[in-house]
């Protein structure tokens, strides 16, 4: 607070501003549309980002995957099961697991037992055997312990052969069947998705847009059927069809519509009051133009993000029924069937279960984070 | 006599995604013992942003003190860790806040939310502290205490939960009572029950009280001394005869004269154009000068100092420098003026 | 209240009645029967298990002999274990399945919550993005790929823990885990959403102004406000654990309810696939019957106005 400097100010600055534009009220940036917004917030999501490329990765081997080998389906033959992964170039790096070798610890009271228990195990081919003695032991039992390295595609006499996945227990490249499988996954999953999206917007739409009586009803019946655990609903009507395709689909959307059909009634129901709804419903709009100008693009954001959570849902579910033998029936191959196929094996061959383990965690993981990704980028709050 | 609390200099600036917003920039202020500092300002000057930095809640990691001081007791507060800041909050200085509808815990018994601080601070047992709860809550002029000291939040009104969120401020008498527009939210009769009950707990518990606010009638009614802030800075100070009879400023001119009065007809307000500016990029010179009608060519140069008008009564603007031209308050901010001396401070 | 948890119970009653009805006729439908399972019979001994089934009669007479017997928790008879009741069946394998979906619903929701409030203390941290990867991984990966790979990571390659079957307390570790990793990735998603928000509300400014010390803000303030949200999710944490448990069992070959259920959905044994459906249905509903009552004792908010009505 002191006024001691006065006297320098200069005579001539003391008279009143000439007045330039006052800009205070300009808009500092430039303005974005909420979409635009949502679009750089969703581009910016590294995580979503990625995952987006991996699953259009997967959509595209899921088209073209089959044809990248001669082997079709179903194409059974026993002398070539259980045959492990094998991939040119990549099978000299032996930590990958694609060399072509089955191996494993073999234990006995001595060397020579472990040998021959390693032997045997491995089609008695004792010529394409190598052996690494890991201790001698010393004639207890268990105590010797041996690494057996079995070569089953020299053994075989089929060196030229590649299954770059390797071979199920009838002899079916798992190449061809993992892709083939995860074409069906997406297929239910999709379409169950799309399926739940048409019922549950049109039905809590009507809800939520005519309000009242209609609402009353329409919500009563939806209470029971959320009600009805939709686990008992698929079981049962599995039960009922025929296995296939259609019969996964239909049991999914019986009761996957009934969540979207709650969210965007609750929705709805919540623009129709705003005022901007009002405001163009004293102007005259139509029903189908407040519907369509209005509340769409509003709840678009919604519907959107439920779907990219329900599409992984469906994807576990068909997944689920498939391997406890309610989905898709052999010779067809899904997700499911060929997790369950690998789960038969795991001990003695778990490569059967970790690729499409693998494909299926890595679809799962892709849509829930481009689900936490749009749910952030429809987030105001998240725009920066 | 020395002061109970004294601001030096305290300017903070908040780190943001698009740079540094200079939100305070170099304010001082001091408060006896017993007054209402009301702090006048539009939203966005940094009167809610200084008060923080009182309590020691200022958002952690976005926010720095730059610089300052900010002295209770003679103990300067800034750089005190949140320990020890722990001890002064709710004891010695407590706040009111402006939206008493959330600003209580919802899933917490009200009585429980009262009695938290006196456990803390007066280590009164659980006994004693709910005695004192109740004392307190007919002391804020809530009926029935016992059976409200039981209830939830949402069991009460808007005005209500006020009253109980000056309670908990008021649990441990503290020294220095910061009201953060606390009648902002809440209906216009409500407002008044609560000014009323602020003025009559200050007369008992002769507590200092900063008071926040953008309404000018609520100052007259309840404060002593006024601080108007514009832009991070304190633009003029004075008691309150000066700030609404003697006002020197522009801005505090176009604060009175944005304010209607009962016998003031629409067309006479006198309104401040544009918005404050952007603090992430302050302007040179005088902060308010693009939105001045009265701006100097000096004001797009220099900022201006404080200049001296009484002991009590300083105001920043080369308006008052000696070789400026002498320029009056409107005519209708002069009506105003004379509108408020009738009606002000008794409502 | 009491009023509202009568209607509550009522709408819980109509919904089984209807699942009932809804599987008594579907079984109608299906082509198993008894007499799959059994030797070739001559006419008169078929007719005799026809009998003992109460097959022989008209359709709306076993409908109402159905229900009756659901009153009396008589759930039939299997066709696969002549002469053993459905109702024994599931009550022998109730006790693994019990102690399996409890296990991995507390340890589950526990260490998920406290993953929940690391993350939202330390916001944007690193222990923050860590429990986060772990959340989506645990909401996204099934839950029998994860029992595939404790299986086989854990028992086959390491021996740590036995491969399968059921016993000591050491056969529930691995299957407890795989089963809890989706309540307990659920918790913590939701617990770190929820406790970033109430820790950003203004009575945590109230809180803080008060004084009240940093542990007092997140545990007697947050916390309690950031879980009353998670009972919501106990719907799908009930799904996930019985989808869990068909899988679970089957994979690691333990005699509960799930596994019954996968095996005689193998052998078309109708009345078990029934009964256990109406089981899976009771439950899942008196769970969500509970947890909206819970909700009610928790959040104040709540209390009044659903006791109100």
């Amino acid at each position: 607070m002191d006024t001691n400097n006065n006297n320098k100010i200069p005579k001539e600055l003391l008279v009143p501003m000439k007045k330039t534009e006052d800009t205070s009220e300009k808009i500092s940036g430039e303005s974005r549309t909420f979409l635009q917004n949502a679009r750089r917030t969703f581009l910016k999501n590294k995580l979503a980002l990625t995952s987006v490329i991996v699953l259009v990765f997967i959509l595209i081997m899921s088209a073209v995957g089959p044809w990248m080998t001669d082997y079709e389906l179903d194409d059974q033959d026993l002398s070539r099961a259980k045959m492990p992964a094998r991939v040119p170039v990549l099978e000299n790096i032996s930590w990958l697991g694609f060399t072509g070798y089955l191996s494993d610890e073999f234990e006995g009271s001595d060397v020579e037992d472990a040998t021959n228990k390693a032997i045997a195990r491995y089609d008695n081919e004792a010529d394409f055997v190598d052996i690494e003695v890991i201790s001698e032991g010393d004639g207890s039992r268990n105590s010797a312990e041996v690494k057996a390295t079995y070569d089953i595609y020299e053994a075989k006499g089929m060196k030229d052969e590649y299954f770059w996945l390797g071979t199920d227990t009838l002899g079916r490249d798992q190449w061809t069947r993992l892709w083939l499988g995860t074409r069906v996954s997406m297929l239910i999953a999709f379409v169950a998705a799309f399926i739940s999206l048409a019922i549950g917007v049109a039905y809590g739409g009507i809800a939520g847009y005519y309000g009242g009586k209609v609402d009353d009803i329409m919500m009563r019946i939806l209470e029971v059927l959320v009600g009805i655990p939709n686990l008992v609903v698929i079981l049962l009507m599995m039960l009922v069809l025929e296995p296939g395709i259609t019969s996964i689909i239909v049991a999914l959307t019986i009761t996957g519509w009934t969540g979207m059909a709650r969210i965007v009634r609750g929705e709805v129901m919540k623009l129709k009051s705003q005022e901007y709804v009002l405001a163009a419903r004293t102007l005259g709009q139509s029903n189908w133009k407040v519907i369509t100008k209005h509340l769409l693009p509003n709840i678009s954001g919604i519907i959107i993000i439920n779907t990219m959570f329900n599409i992984p849902d469906a994807i576990f579910f068909e997944a689920f029924l498939s391997f406890i033998g309610l989905g898709m029936a052999p010779p067809q191959a899904s997700l499911g069937t060929l997790i369950n196929t690998g789960f038969d094996n795991i001990m003695l061959y778990p490569y059967m279960l970790v690729f499409p383990a693998i494909l299926i965690s890595l679809i799962m993981i892709a849509f829930n984070l481009i689900g936490d990704g749009l749910r952030d980028a429809f987030d105001p709050k998240m725009h920066k | 006599m020395s002061k109970l609390l004294e601001v030096k200099d305290l300017a903070i600036s908040f780190n943001t995604y698009n740079g540094e917003v200079q939100a305070v920039r170099g304010v001082s202020f001091d408060l006896n013992k017993g007054e209402t500092l009301a702090i006048v300002g539009e939203s966005g000057s940094g009167k809610s942003v200084t008060t923080s930095a009182l309590m020691g809640l200022l958002p952690k990691p976005q926010s720095i003190i730059k610089s300052g001081q900010i002295l209770f007791e003679g103990k300067d507060l800034v750089g005190k860790s949140n320990k020890e800041m722990q001890k002064i909050r709710g004891k010695e200085i407590s706040m009111v806040f402006q939206d008493p509808m959330s600003a209580l815990n919802p899933t917490m018994k009200v009585g429980n939310q009262i009695m938290e601080g006196l456990i803390k601070h007066q280590n009164m047992n659980r006994n004693d502290a709910k005695k004192k709860a109740i004392e307190l809550l007919d002391l804020v002029g809530i009926p029935n205490p016992e059976t409200r000291m039981t209830q939830f939040p949402h069991q009460f009104s808007g005005g209500m939960r006020q009253r109980v969120v000056v309670a908990i401020a008021l649990a441990c008498n503290p020294k220095v009572l910061i009201a953060d527009e606390p009648t902002t939210a809440l209906d216009v009769t409500i407002q008044a029950q609560i000014l009323e009950l602020m003025k009559d707990i200050q007369k008992e518990t002769e507590s200092a009280i900063v008071f926040i606010t953008h309404d000018l009638g609520v100052v007259a009614n309840v404060a002593d001394r006024v601080a108007v802030m514009y832009a991070g800075k304190i633009v003029e100070v004075g008691t309150v005869d000066d700030i609404f009879y003697n006002p020197k400023h522009p801005y505090t001119w176009g604060l009175l004269g944005s304010m209607p009065t009962p016998d003031s007809d629409e067309d006479e307000l006198f309104a401040i154009p544009g918005s404050p500016p952007n603090m992430l990029n302050p302007p040179k010179g005088d902060a308010f000068a693009p939105r001045n009608k009265f701006a100097l060519e000096i004001d797009g140069v220099m900022e201006p100092p404080m200049f001296k008008v009484s002991d009590t009564h300083y105001a920043a603007t080369w308006l008052l420098h000696e070789d400026a031209p002498k320029i009056e308050p409107p005519a209708s901010v002069k009506k105003r003026m004379q509108g408020i001396a009738k009606t002000g401070g008794n409502e | 209240m009491a009023r509202y948890i009568a209607k509550r119970v009522m709408y819980m009653l109509i919904t089984l009645f209807i699942i009932a009805t809804l599987s008594f006729f579907l079984m109608k439908m299906l082509p198993g029967s008894p007499l799959n399972a059994e030797e070739k019979l001559t006419e008169e001994q078929q007719a005799i298990v026809l009998e003992k089934y109460g097959l022989n009669d008209p359709i709306p007479i076993q409908y109402v002999n159905y229900l009756a017997g659901l009153v009396q928790g008589d759930l039939g008879i299997s066709f696969a274990f002549s002469n053993t009741p459905v109702t024994d069946i599931l009550m022998d394998r109730m006790g693994p399945s019990a102690q399996l979906g409890a296990q991995a619903l507390v340890v589950g929701t526990v260490i998920g919550v406290l993953l929940g409030l690391i993350a939202a203390i330390s916001h944007n941290g690193f222990l923050d993005y860590t429990s986060t990867i772990i959340a989506v991984l645990g909401t996204s990966i099934p839950n029998f790929v994860f029992a595939g790979l404790l299986q086989y990571l854990f028992a086959a390659e390491w021996e740590l823990f036995p491969v399968a079957l059921w016993g000591s307390f050491e056969h529930s570790i691995l299957p407890t885990i795989a089963l809890m990793i989706f309540p307990m990735a659920t918790a913590a998603r939701f617990v770190r959403t929820e406790m970033v928000e109430v820790l950003g509300s203004n009575f945590i400014t109230t809180a803080r102004a008060k004084g009240v010390s940093e542990p007092g803000i997140v545990f007697k303030h947050g916390l309690r406000n950031a879980m009353i949200p998670l009972v919501t999710v106990i719907g799908p944490m009930a799904v996930s654990l019985m989808t869990g448990s068909m899988v679970i069992e089957q994979i690691f070959a333990i005699p509960g309810i799930g596994e019954q259920f996968v095996n005689s959905v193998m052998v078309n044994d109708y009345p078990t696939i029934m009964g256990t459906t109406l089981l899976f249905a009771a439950l899942f509903i008196g769970i969500i019957l509970v947890t909206d009552l819970l909700y009610g004792l928790i959040d104040p908010r709540i209390r009044i106005s659903g006791g109100g009505k």
